[in-house]
């Protein structure tokens, strides 16, 4: 049975190894995207991409101009988004949402807590 | 006021100094930070999978334990086969239980063919007494009639013989059935108390393989036990590995507090440069994005909402 797919987007290489190491232990097959610009490729190059879990400050492009960008272009309207930061502010949270974001969630975080909102994601937009 | 002014000059140089030093400060640990962790975060994880390697490996073999299959290459089912053993020995006992038993019913048959046996040497006796005494009598007769009692003689002869013979023949059957009269009793007496025996031992016998599968299913009960402990702090330090890999990342809150103090020095510097109405130029504050934002908040750490 082939895995669920899950891109972690972010410029930092240890988030992206705690949170690969996260998912990969509950059975995800996780990709890898160094910033916006990077993950908005990652998305239409690897196929039955279920979730991405995004950081929103990032070079190039940032996490929430990475949601603006795939939902614009139409291809993935149920992809569901998780924001994986340090940032609380609400201004970027309601941005987040209006550009399609479906979680928020404050580093450091929570593996299990990380992992059950992935979970619940995918499975609400399936 | 001259003294005044020098001190403020004074502090100004030190603010710069200070300065300078938190910058210093800053800008090696930003150059430091990511490096080590992603280090620190290596060797966590290392140590996580060398954990889960051997929690593996001693969940294969505490399995192949509770399933009672053979613990390693030369491992046998000692515990199985003990059982299996015993239990070929109690069979053997209660089939041999039954022979002893066909056995006493045997012998109470040849002590009641024995006492039959008896009265048979008795009635035999009697019979031998009898010819006896009619072998008398002819003797008797023959000397009356003399020399007319060739044929009495003859036949007195003969009957004195028989009886001869049959008291012969009775004293052996007497003393045959005397002795199995008296050794049947000592026979199944012995055979009794071998049937005691051994249905005692075979009962020690169930007894003890019965306590062997008691404490065999208890053996099986603690290694699930110990499987499912493990596995719970597996996941635990799984958990707490991958908490402590995101607190390691933020070592960095230390230089966003950093940055803060560069703020306030820089701002020290151009009031205190003002307030000595001299032309300073400081170095503008850093603005440095290190692992998340300068509003972070500890507090909301880990804090998930749905949009």
């Amino acid at each position: 049975m082939a895995k669920t797919r899950v891109l972690v987007v972010d410029d930092s290489a240890t988030v992206r190894q705690q949170v690969g190491s996260a998912l990969s232990q509950a059975g995800f097959e996780v990709h890898e995207a160094v910033d916006g610009a990077d993950g908005a490729r990652k998305i239409e190059a690897v196929s039955g991409i279920a979730a991405v879990v995004c950081d929103v400050n990032m070079p190039n492009m940032n996490g929430i101009e990475m949601i603006e960008s795939v939902k614009a272009a139409g291809k993935h309207p149920r992809l569901p988004f998780l924001m994986l930061t340090t940032e609380g502010v609400a201004e970027l949270k309601q941005r987040a949402k209006q550009a399609g974001a479906k979680a928020w969630m404050v580093k450091p975080f929570k593996a299990e807590v990380l992992v059950s909102a992935v979970q619940a994601l995918i499975k609400t937009a399936g | 006021m001259q003294m005044q002014t020098a001190d403020q000059h004074k502090i100004l140089s030190e603010v710069s100094s200070m300065r300078a030093m938190v910058r210093e400060r800053l800008l090696g640990m930003t150059g430091m930070t990511e490096r080590e962790v992603l280090a620190a975060g290596q060797g966590l994880n290392d140590v996580v999978e060398r954990a889960r390697e051997h929690v593996n490996l001693t969940r294969g073999v505490l399995e192949a334990a509770a399933a009672g299959g053979p613990i390693g290459q030369d491992g046998a089912r000692s515990g199985e086969t003990a059982a299996e053993q015993s239990q070929a020995m109690t069979d053997f006992l209660s089939e041999m239980s039954g022979h002893l038993a066909a056995q006493l019913e045997h012998a109470a048959t040849a002590h009641s063919n024995s006492t039959e046996i008896r009265s048979a040497a008795k009635s035999i006796a009697a019979l031998s007494q009898a010819a006896h005494f009619l072998a008398l009598n002819a003797k008797i007769e023959t000397a009356k009639i003399a020399r007319g009692g060739g044929v009495f003689s003859a036949i007195s002869t003969e009957m004195q013989a028989l009886s001869t013979e049959v008291q012969r023949a009775n004293a052996q059957i007497a003393e045959l059935g005397a002795n199995l009269v008296d050794a049947i009793p000592r026979v199944s007496a012995l055979a009794f108390r071998m049937e005691a025996l051994t249905e005692e031992f075979s009962n020690r016998l169930s007894d003890s393989i019965r306590q062997v599968r008691e404490e065999e299913q208890q053996m099986r009960e603690n290694i699930m036990h110990v499987m499912q402990t493990g596995d719970r702090i597996l996941a635990e330090v799984l958990a707490r590995a991958g908490e402590s890999l995101s607190h390691l990342q933020f070592q960095d809150s230390t230089a966003q507090g950093l940055l803060e103090i560069d703020r306030w020095l820089h701002d020290l510097e151009v009031r205190v440069a003002a307030c000595l109405e001299v032309e300073v130029s400081p170095i503008p504050p850093l603005h440095m994005t290190i692992g998340g934002s300068s509003d972070y908040d500890p507090a909301n750490a880990g804090e998930l909402t749905l949009l």
